[in-house]
């Protein structure tokens, strides 16, 4: 009976114990993601205080930013006499949603759409300057993203990125 | 300490004056007392004394045997596996334990053993058999000792040496009858006679003039020898053993459930110190968690409402500014082939191909201004000669 008594409780105490190594390695695991997401909330924080420092605007919504943007490449055209041509920035289908071609951006919950700006016909320099005033201008007044300007066979090839969400 | 001794009647002793009862009397307060009761039968036996438990068992199934009534007996060990074993009527030491309680008996021997201790006290020579006649008023008490073994004691009424001297003989006859083989070599037939009574001395010694005869100056004897008992022996009743058995079942039991108690107590101290570090942990997770996640939905608003000024601030970047810059700055010999403006944020370049013009030479480029800093490599493109500038912006 004692003998029994003793067997159970050595039992008992090995389960607890079993558990108990468990739940110890469990808590190491925990204090390590704790630690891992603590300092991700150390840079979120600054994130966030850092991004205090940028004036609040409504946010415009991406088919509003791309009517708007096309409506200035337009403007452009007629005022400047640069014809840009607009192509997306991948291979678009036909009658395809251009929804399907968001991208995601450095900002959360702000879509991207990846965008070409074909510039062609240039014979000199001083157009070549006109031209990248006028993109320079259209950057400007567009939420538009200009990420590489270049040259090819003669023609100017703009990409960048339409922001909007 | 109170000396008793239980025969017909009771003598108790406190060291000092010794008093006579019958049995119907009241004792008076006892705190300690040490025993010794006459009635006590006796039997030599072997057995093996390695084995205290089968010992014990084995003596006391063979003084079953020899005496049929139930008794509690004793043994102490005489020789290489032989024992004197002595037995007390189970009623006998009840009615003495109801006496004088069990827990405040300290002793409680066979009559004869108390004698012995007297013997042994007093220096005799126990090599021999000797007769020891103890005269306790009207009665007489006989017992026959070849060394540490004992007779049972014989009560004899009658007062004179003539009358007694048979009786002496007899127990020495039938004690030497029921030794047998157990009797110690040095026993011849001879023996010696021990008396508290001077005057049955030398009645005895002028009755038989060629016995041994030796005079022991002590009132109570067995009272007296109660003093010098070695380690303290103690009949006890088979309730009184069954309830110290209980006891110490139950004192091992009460361990064992310590034991086990205190093993599950760590187990479970164990698991709570554990649990309890889990939880807190795990609060504490889930705090930073909850943070994180309040962090995420504030940045995702953020976002929203700063992308535009963000935006803003980095197209300060006037492409047609650097382009009139670089191509002012170039000889007028260069002419630019093509240009690439590239990267994102803060950080911006400006790369070109520039050829000498046909007929040109190829003029050293002016460090100056955005130049200033600019890389400037050779190259050949297309088997013409040319330059590549790189402009960090």
């Amino acid at each position: 009976m004692n003998k029994i008594m003793l067997v159970i409780a050595f039992g008992i105490a090995v389960i607890l114990v079993n558990s108990g190594l468990t739940l110890s390695s469990r808590t190491m695991d925990i204090k390590k993601q704790k630690n891992e997401i603590m300092s991700e909330n150390s840079a979120l924080s600054g994130e966030v205080d850092q991004k205090q420092r940028f004036k609040k605007n409504v946010p415009k919504s991406i088919s509003n930013a791309f009517t708007f943007f096309v409506n200035e490449t337009k403007m452009f055209e007629t005022y400047s006499g640069t014809q840009m041509d607009i192509a997306f920035g991948v291979q678009a289908k036909e009658n395809e949603n251009i929804e399907d071609y968001y991208v995601a951006t450095g900002f959360r919950n702000v879509k991207g759409l990846p965008l070409t700006i074909n510039v062609e016909k240039f014979s000199n320099e001083t157009d070549m300057a006109e031209v990248l005033n006028d993109i320079y201008l259209l950057e400007n007044r567009t939420d538009f993203k200009v990420s590489e300007i270049s040259t090819e066979n003669n023609a100017l090839i703009v990409k960048g990125e339409l922001y909007g969400i | 300490m109170n000396y008793l001794l239980f025969n017909n009647e009771i003598f108790i002793s406190d060291g000092q004056v010794t008093r006579t009862m019958g049995k119907g009397e009241n004792l008076g307060p006892i705190e300690k007392a040490c025993l010794c009761c006459v009635d006590v039968d006796v039997m030599i036996a072997s057995a093996p004394q390695d084995y205290l438990d089968k010992k014990d068992s084995i003596l006391a199934q063979k003084f079953a045997a020899v005496y049929s009534d139930e008794y509690i007996t004793l043994n102490e060990r005489i020789d290489n596996n032989i024992f004197q074993v002595f037995g007390i009527k189970a009623e006998k030491v009840k009615e003495i334990y109801s006496l004088v309680p069990s827990s405040k008996v300290d002793a409680f021997v066979p009559y004869a053993i108390a004698v012995r201790s007297l013997l042994i006290n007093r220096k005799t020579d126990m090599a021999g058999l000797i007769v020891f006649v103890d005269d306790s008023g009207h009665e007489k008490l006989i017992t026959v000792f070849d060394g540490l073994k004992f007779s049972r004691t014989r009560t004899i009424y009658t007062g004179n040496a003539e009358d007694i001297l048979p009786d002496i003989k007899r127990s020495h006859i039938d004690f030497n009858k029921k030794l047998g083989e157990f009797a110690s070599k040095s026993v011849t037939g001879d023996f010696a006679v021990i008396t508290n009574n001077r005057q049955m001395a030398e009645d005895i010694k002028l009755s038989e003039p060629g016995l041994a005869v030796e005079f022991l100056d002590c009132r109570h004897p067995a009272l007296e020898g109660l003093k010098f008992i070695g380690p303290p022996i103690k009949y006890r009743i088979h309730e009184e053993i069954i309830l110290e058995r209980k006891k110490e079942e139950m004192r091992s039991r009460f361990m064992y459930l310590i034991v086990s108690i205190s093993i599950c107590l760590a187990g479970i101290l164990f698991f709570g110190f554990n649990q309890i570090t889990y939880s807190c942990a795990s609060r504490d997770f889930d705090g930073e968690k909850l943070k994180n996640s309040r962090l995420k939905d504030a940045l995702n608003t953020i976002d929203q409402y700063i992308y535009q000024d963000s935006l803003r601030r980095s197209k300060d970047l006037n492409y047609s500014s650097v382009f009139f810059e670089v191509s002012g700055l170039l000889p007028s010999t260069y002419e630019i082939s093509s240009f690439k403006f590239t990267g994102n944020g803060w950080h911006r370049v400006f790369e070109t191909y520039i050829f000498a013009q046909d007929d040109q030479f190829y003029d050293e480029i002016p460090r100056a201004k955005i130049l200033k800093n600019a890389e400037i490599k050779d190259f050949f493109i297309k088997n013409r000669p040319g330059k590549y500038l790189k402009v960090d912006l």
